[in-house]
């Protein structure tokens, strides 16, 4: 019979791994928040400009000149756009890294509300055949929130700039929104309001075209 | 302002990241601490030792002579070794082409039993070496392997020796990653072994003291991957197990995916089972054995699953939708964050490790150190993975669903 071996156990390694591990990790955590705090300076920078945007399409709707229809029809392209992919950028920086900057979130919701009073108006004084769509969401206890998002953006995607959607989270306190929610009695989440009328609730994209249709 | 919510499914990425990152800088720490003792000093035999070469067959009639002829041809004198073939019941022409060695070999034919741990005991019972050798018999050895082995035995703790099993002339993709693959094994465990935790003496030419096989009464015949058990079986009795660089031992791979990942899930099913035959070994008394031999293995993979599943269920179910959304190369970038720098490091620390695992044994081998590219190497260590991650899921389908475990030749 041969001898037998002890095994040993070689802590300073375990220990080692677990230093090092901790290090990168530390490592990574520190570059990450670096690079979301970065975009959100970008995503703060573009609200910036997209609200100063505005401003010349409400000087002269404030000064009812004959203007306004051409230069906000030439404009809004643009700024519906733009004001789209900031939301779904916030969106998927909150439901997919976990990362939520309610300061620019309230920016965020601030321009939405200048852009939907400043799109009813046009629609009226402009003749446009655009659709607008105010959707209150919640961020907490809501199941139904993110299939509704998911039915807006396919009806976007499939109808186009026709409809304008303007998102807002209810969970968070900005006062513009608060004061819509009080204006439209929006008590529940997924909420809608569809071209001044409402409340809906839950809709699939066929429901809201179905709307939209009878509408016309 | 800042605030952190994370859903479950980041936690649970967060979570698998940090034990996969720790299970790989564990390697690479010992590797840091105990890369010179990865190198031994052969022993050399004034007299040379009886040697059985145990080589259990089932089936094998393209293979066989082949593999008998290599053992013939070995560079050891003939009145020293024995190869004592066990035929498993077979009903192709193996017994006809084995007849045809005549005495040169030993030819014990029982009926068919379909477990190669009882056709290595049987051939046990035979053999009259005081060292034993496993065959397999789609496998062929190189002319001074038996040697090489011998020298391992280099003290009294040595019971058990692994040769350096490489794969049989590697074509395809498939097998030009297996190939890569068995080289960087073959790696690992001279490196586990200086942790005294080798826990897979291979099939193909691993070799024991024959009154240490018989202290562990054999192998086990309810284990379905009989050459881990033993090694398991060896550690838990104190025996050191030795892992050779230059005995080399060639050996033909599944050459399409199906058979390759039925292999996988025989060898980790196998390990299930043998790590349940061997529980009392998840006791700190065994040191480093018991992370090494007994957890690593799943350690290193159910997180990879488990992120698999994560990133799956949010790009089928979810993810696929940002790009809709925000536009694919948007949505990438604003998906960096603190995880993808340390999947960066990864990917690249997994490439890097994998290239210097290769080099590292390729000095000794030049055969086809020219036929494996670094690109076979680059496509080896970002997705052959996921060959794993496959079978990994299937080894935990069959394991829920209590499908029956069957011993196969390869």
């Amino acid at each position: 019979m041969g001898n037998k071996i002890t095994h040993s156990f070689s802590w300073h390694i375990y220990l080692f791994a677990f230093i090092i591990t901790f290090a990168l990790f530390g490592a990574g955590f520190y570059l990450g928040a670096h690079i979301n705090s970065f975009f959100a300076e970008e995503i703060g920078s573009e609200i910036q400009s997209l609200i100063e945007h505005m401003h010349s399409s409400e000087l002269l709707f404030l000064l009812d000149d004959d203007l306004f229809c051409p230069v906000y029809i030439a404009e809004q392209k643009n700024l519906d756009e733009e004001s789209w992919s900031i939301g779904s950028t916030l969106e998927f920086m909150e439901k997919e890294k976990g990362y939520t900057d309610y300061e620019l979130k309230k920016r965020y919701f601030q321009l939405e509300v200048r852009n939907y009073i400043l799109g009813l108006k046009a629609k009226e004084i402009c003749n446009l055949t655009t659709h607008h769509i105010l959707y209150f969401y919640s961020n907490i206890d809501c199941s139904e929130c993110r299939e509704q998002g998911n039915e807006l953006t396919f009806l976007r995607n499939e109808v186009g700039r026709q409809i304008r959607t303007y998102s807002f989270d209810g969970s968070i306190n900005v006062a513009v929104v608060e004061a819509l929610e009080e204006k439209y009695n929006i008590t529940s989440y997924p909420s809608m309001i569809i071209d001044e009328e409402g409340p809906y609730g839950f809709m699939t994209k066929e429901e809201l075209k179905e709307i939209l249709i009878l509408e016309n | 302002m800042q605030f952190f919510s994370l859903p479950i499914s980041i936690i649970a990425t967060y979570i698998s990241f940090f034990i996969i990152t720790y299970a790989a800088v564990f390697l690479i720490i010992l590797y840091l601490f105990n890369r010179e003792k990865m190198e031994i000093k052969g022993k050399k035999w004034s007299k040379l030792p009886f040697v059985s070469i145990l080589l259990p067959v089932y089936n094998e009639e393209k293979l066989i002579k082949k593999t008998i002829n290599s053992l013939l041809s070995l560079d050891y004198p003939k009145d020293k070794y024995e190869i004592i073939i066990v035929d498993d019941g077979s009903t192709d022409k193996t017994p006809e082409k084995l007849k045809s060695f005549g005495k040169k070999i030993r030819y014990i034919r029982i009926k068919h039993f379909g477990n190669a741990a009882h056709a290595k005991n049987v051939g046990l019972k035979y053999a009259k070496g005081d060292f034993i050798a496993t065959m397999d018999s789609d496998s062929f050895v190189e002319k001074d392997v038996l040697k090489k082995m011998l020298s391992l035995f280099n003290d009294d703790y040595v019971g058990a020796a692994s040769a350096a099993v490489k794969i049989y002339e590697p074509k395809s993709f498939l097998a030009k990653f297996q190939y890569i693959e068995y080289a960087f094994i073959l790696f690992l465990r001279r490196l586990l072994m200086t942790a005294d935790s080798v826990y897979v003496t291979p099939g193909p030419f691993s070799m024991f003291k024959k009154e240490v096989l018989e202290e562990a009464d054999g192998f086990n015949e309810k284990s379905i991957t009989e050459d881990q058990e033993i090694a398991i079986h060896l550690q838990s009795l104190g025996y050191r197990i030795r892992s050779s660089l230059d005995a080399i031992v060639y050996t033909v791979p599944p050459l399409n995916l199906t058979d390759l990942i039925k292999q996988r899930v025989r060898w980790l099913r196998g390990g299930i089972r043998n790590r349940i035959i061997h529980k009392h070994l998840y006791n700190p008394k065994y040191g480093d054995f018991v992370y090494i031999g007994m957890i690593m293995d799943f350690i290193f993979f159910l997180p990879m699953v488990l992120m698999f599943v994560v990133l799956a269920d949010k790009f089928i179910f979810n993810n696929y939708f940002w790009y809709d959304k925000i536009g694919f190369l948007s949505s990438w970038v604003f998906g960096l964050d603190g995880l993808s720098f340390i999947a960066l490091f990864l990917i690249i620390s997994s490439f890097l490790w994998t290239l210097y695992g290769i080099s590292n044994i390729e000095i000794y081998e030049k055969k086809y150190k020219n036929k494996i590219s670094l690109l076979d190497i680059a496509l080896f260590s970002f997705v052959y993975s996921y060959i794993w991650v496959a079978v990994w899921l299937t080894v935990i389908f069959k394991e829920l669903t209590g499908a029956k475990q069957v011993w196969e030749t390869r």
